[in-house]
Order: C-alpha cells, then structure tokens, then sequence
C-alpha cells in the first residue's frame, strides 16, 4: 500500500448524506469511516451502529482520529462543527448550505484559510454528467451568448427538523436555493449579482417557507430564474423532486433534466408510483474527488468560497422576500 | 488487449470507434469484403489496414480477440474459425442463424478454450437493466404479465437486414433483444406462439407479434415492427402482484438542443461514453478475458434466446404452438 489510508470522521447524522459518507467509506479503496458524531446522542448511537463505527460523543475526540470530517449535521450546526473542525485543521467537507447566515459562512471560509484548511461544499449536482456536458457545450462557444435560463430545484417537503428554523435557519428557500445557485455560477463562471425573491408558507403548517421564486441576475446581464419550492406531493410524486433548466441561448434552446432518465415503478402495496433512476451515483463521485483531494493536499474541488456565495444568494433571496424589491448580493470579500 | 474486426457495415463501426476510446486497447486490422467510409476513416486514425482478407486477419498472431459483426448468416463459421486460431470472439447478435450453428458455435469455444460472448446488448442498457435490476429484487412482487415492444423502419430492400434467408428477418434483428431480456428476467420458456405479417411481403412492412408462455408462469408478449415510416420506439411494461415497471425509450433525455436554423449550435461529445450499452458491453468482454467476472449473458444464455426466438418464427410460420421441453417442468 503506497497511498495512506484516509479515515473519514461524520460529524452529525441528519442530513441524508451522512449514508453517502458511510457508504463511501466502505466502497472507496483505501478509505474508512473512523466514527461518528451527533449531538443526538441516540440518533448518532444507531447510526454509527448500523455500520459498525465507532460513536463519538465529543467531537473533540472524532476529529483527533480522523483525516478528514464530513459534516451532515443540522443546517445551523455547520457553523460551530465547523469551526471547531478549523481550530483542529482537519479537512471539512460540509454539506449544503454551508451555513445558514451570511456572517457564519464567511467566519468559516476565513477560519480554514487562516489555518490553511481545506474547507468542500457539496454539491454533488455538478458531477452529473449531463451537467458537464452542458457546461462543455456553453464553453465550447457554439451556442453564442447565453441570454435567461428557467431553472427549477423543486422537491418534497423533507420533514422532521427541515420545518424546525432553530436547526433548518430557513425552508424551502434555504434548501434549494444553493444546488442552482452554484451550478449557474461554475458552468456561466459569472456571479449572481441581485435576487428577486418571493418566498411563503402555503403548503405545510410549518413556520418556515415553503414555496418560493427566484428571478437573479448575473454580472453580464444574464438573467435566471429559479423555482425551489417543496411542492412536489410527498408520498405521490414518483420521486424526490428535481433539477431542471432551460437555457435560452443566441443559438438555440437546451433543455437539462438531470434526474430524468429514469423507469417507471407503480407498487400495489404502498400505493406508489415511483421512478427508478439509472443514472451515475453523484454523492459517490464527489465523495472520490475530496479524498484526492485531501490526499494530494490540492485544492478542495468545490471550495468554501463556492459554498460562501451560493449562501449569498440565500442572503438576498431572503432579504428580497421581506424588503418586496431585488436586493444586491453581498460582493465577495 | 489487440482487437481486430470482422466486418465493415454499421455495426462493425460502433465496435471500432469504441475499440479506438477503451484504455489499453488496440485496433491491430479489419477484414470485409467491403468497407463504409466511416469503418475506413476509423480504423485510418490508427493505421489498422483494412483488407478483403478474413483468412489473413484469422491468422494473425498480433491479435487477442476478434469483433465479428457481419451478416448473420457468416457469424457461424468465422466465430468457429477465430476461436480456432486462438483468439477471443464478441460475436454480433444473434448467435447464429440455425440452433445447430450456435451448438457448434458453443463447442467451439469450449473445445479452443476461449471465450466467447453474444452482443445481446439490452442487457447492458441502464433503463432494461434497472427494470430488469428492480422486478428480480421482488419490488412489484410476483410477476403476471410483461408486455415488450421495439418497433422501428424496415431496412432498405437491397441491404442484407432485408434478406430473410440471410438475416432472419424481424424477429432474429429485432424482436431477439427483448426475448433475451424477457429470459434474462424470468428464466425457462415453455412454450411459445407467434403471427406475423412476413407472408404478406409487403415492401417496407414486417413485423411479429408473439405469446410466451414462462415455466415460473409469467405470461409474456412481444412484438417486433419494422413497418413505422421512420424513428425507433422500444418499451417495457412488466405487471406483478404488487405493482407495475415500465419504460418507453421516447422523450426521457437529460440534455437536448434545438439549434437556431443555420446557426451551427452544437453540443459538446458526450463524455458519459462508458455509460453506452455497446462499449459498457466490450468494457465487460475485455474484462472477462483478462480473468475478471463474466458479462452478463453467456454464451448459453444467446443460444437460448436464438432457439425460442426461432420457435416463434416457427410458431408464425406454421400457426402451430411451439412447446419447449424444460428440465425439470412437468
């Protein structure tokens, strides 16, 4: 064995994720899952259980054996996870939103290059191959100028702490606002400078947001629109939700359906339609390119700094939904 | 691994051009009696000859494995022939043209020791392998009924696809990868019975339409329909005690372009190349003679599909059922 054995260390269990990470601890040559940690003492207890890791009830003692930790811990929890993760320099790669505030976010960005840390966001929707390809055919130049994209990241209502401000810091919005957010940012390399946000409960009993609409605008004048609400039916829609854009360009249309491709599986007993995918595992190949990463000591493959300004636009969006006008995006400092 | 290519037709282009993009793989020479443009500019890009002599190319030392995709009526003696000179053979569906070809076929693989796979290559498309992926892990619980259907325009008259003697027509093209699939999935035929609109010989219209009958229970139907006037339409609708899976190959695309009349809009290459069924199938070829895992049909598993898809012709042929004998059925 040549290459070092990297021991992942999963910091907070709430988050789906957390079952990427475990599994790709098991599945990636060279990689183990050294333990867990959630402040739920008996969520993380049956998580770490379930695959046979050690469970860690201080995080202190989780990031002095591991190499690299990941974070699927409750929105609001990424931030001081975070920061501690930052004082003991290890490597964090960190769910989306990276944070849930603008301040925290850039506190963490500052606090991992201080320390000359890797800081990842995850957004595991650039690994879609159809997502390369589109990002390919706008650089490659055939298209000429893209002029508006109609974008949606809709899905269902994910439930449990999602509905609870105190861990989500916000809802529909907060949650599906970034996956776009940074998809128009890496394939257009523009930012989004000013958001449009009309956001609202009208779904759920919830005391979060829970359909919204996004209309930005990019530094060339590009303009996108964005739908990220929860209103795909839970327990009817035949899959979790969904990310789309249409892109209207000089020279043509393009439509983008990652979650597309799929078969169709109608089930007696629970009285679902579902659909089945059949396409690359996104969190699997993410999930490869951070151990490179901290492997080689290169460069995190999507940044914190990435991760800042998808949180920026979350910023505005909120901003906008209660000032009713477009609101500026925090410049990157 | 050094590959040459028996055949210089569409098919044998598919597998070059693949051949050409697979890591430590080589394109050593092609033999046909005659090549496309695209099979020359091909095998040009990395100086492989391409000559009239399947002979020369057999006795070749430089060469592994062999891609035979010729009419089907050849697959026979020149898969006996390259497994005899020593060389892996990835033989185009169907196996052969006759059930005692494909034996022979058999034998000689076993007998030269060499391997030898059948592009039934439905096995390696993701939508047929994730239905077929979700009905075996019992999601829609016992099966009833499947319903299967590919459906496209008839070849050109003078192309071989067209000469029944030589190709098999319709159902040995068409209908044989969804009767693999149909095998794939729910095992042992019992019997089948088939109608076809052969005997009309209308021009640019076949097709076949055909009940089997499984020894687990299941009730299938397949057609096969080389009568649309352009386009390719396959499905898949599989209902059990539980639920349904199903699939249509139209309109589900992750990325698609209207261009600009004129404006020259493009799309960048697909880069997703492994995920083609074709090269996902040659990936799992090379594999396999390099001491990894089987593909995922062997070479019985073709003969297989080759005898009941030729019992339905029979069946179409003569109106009568055609019962297959199944070991250990009643």
């Amino acid at each position: 064995m040549t290459t070092p054995r990297i021991r992942i260390g999963i910091a907070g269990v709430a988050h789906g994720h957390a079952h990427s990470y475990a599994a790709a601890g098991k599945e990636l040559a060279g990689v183990v899952v050294s333990g867990v940690y959630d402040h739920d003492v008996e969520r993380g207890a049956a998580f770490a259980a379930h695959y046979g890791v050690p469970w860690y009830q201080q995080l202190s003692d989780l990031l002095a054996s591991c190499d690299t930790l990941m974070i699927a811990a409750e929105n609001t929890q990424h931030h001081p996870i975070a920061m501690q993760a930052a004082a003991a320099k290890v490597p964090t790669l960190c769910e989306k939103p990276l944070a849930t505030t603008h301040e925290d976010a850039q506190a963490m960005v500052n606090a991992f290059a201080q320390g000359g840390v890797l800081l990842g966001t995850a957004f595991p929707v650039r690994y879609s191959p159809a997502v390369l390809r589109l990002r390919d055919s706008i650089r490659g130049g055939s298209l000429g100028q893209t002029l508006m994209v109609r974008a949606t990241n809709r899905g269902t209502y994910p439930g449990g702490w999602f509905g609870d401000p105190v861990w989500s810091g916000g809802g529909a919005i907060m949650d599906h606002t970034v996956h776009v957010a940074d998809l128009v940012r890496w394939i257009w390399g523009r930012e989004i400078v000013s958001v449009y946000a009309e956001g609202a409960t009208r779904l759920y009993d919830i005391p979060v947001d829970d359909v919204g609409m996004l209309l930005m605008t990019l530094d060339d004048g590009m303009v996108v629109s964005l739908d990220p609400s929860w209103s795909r039916p839970g327990g009817v829609y035949p899959t979790w939700g969904d990310v789309t854009m249409e892109v209207t360009t000089v020279n043509g249309i393009i439509n983008l359906d990652v979650f597309g491709p799929h078969v169709d599986v109608y089930q007696q007993s629970t009285r679902r339609y579902q659909w089945a995918g059949h396409g690359v595992n996104f969190d699997a190949a993410m999930i490869a390119d951070w151990i490179d990463a901290v492997r080689n000591g290169t460069v995190a493959p999507i940044s914190g700094v990435d991760g800042l300004r998808a949180v920026a636009v979350v910023d505005a969006a909120y901003r906008s939904m209660r000032s009713h006008r477009p609101e500026a995006v925090h410049p990157l400092r | 691994m050094r590959y040459g290519v028996i055949g210089g037709g569409g098919m044998a282009s598919v597998h070059a051009g693949h051949i050409l993009r697979m890591p430590d793989a080589q394109l050593i020479a092609c033999a046909a009696p005659e090549f496309s443009p695209a099979m020359r500019a091909l095998a040009d890009r990395v100086h492989a000859p391409c000559s009239a002599d399947i002979s020369a190319l057999l006795c070749r030392n430089d060469i592994d494995a062999v891609v035979i995709a010729t009419p089907t009526d050849t697959h026979a003696a020149l898969t006996v022939a390259a497994l005899q000179a020593g060389h892996h053979v990835l033989v185009e569906k169907p196996l052969a043209r006759t059930v005692s070809e494909g034996i022979a076929m058999l034998e000689a693989a076993q007998h030269a020791q060499r391997k030898l796979l059948c592009g039934q290559v439905v096995r390696y498309f993701p939508e047929y392998a994730t239905a077929h992926a979700t009905i075996v892990a019992g999601t829609i619980g016992q099966i009833g009924v499947a319903r299967t259907s590919r459906a496209g325009a008839h070849p050109p008259a003078h192309s071989w696809y067209a000469d029944t003697p030589r190709s098999g027509g319709v159902a040995l093209d068409l209908l044989i990868h969804d009767i693999d699939w149909l095998l794939w999935t729910f095992g042992p035929v019992e019997r089948v019975y088939a109608r076809s609109i052969t005997a009309r010989a209308l021009p640019g219209r076949d097709g076949v339409l055909a009940i089997l009958r499984f020894a687990s229970g299941v009730i299938a139907h397949a057609e096969a329909n080389w009568s649309y006037p352009d386009g390719f339409v396959t499905s898949i609708e599989v209902a059990g005690s539980d639920g349904i899976v199903a699939h249509r190959n139209d309109g589900i695309v992750d990325l698609v372009l209207r261009p600009q009349p004129g404006s020259g809009a493009t799309l960048a290459a697909d880069l997703t190349a492994q995920e083609d069924p074709y090269y996902a199938q040659l990936c799992a070829f090379d594999a396999w003679i390099r001491g990894g895992t089987a593909p995922r049909s062997s070479p019985q598993d073709s003969l297989e599909s080759l005898r009941i898809t030729l019992a339905i012709v029979e069946s179409a042929t003569t109106g009568a059922v055609v019962r297959y004998p199944v070991e250990g059925m009643k």
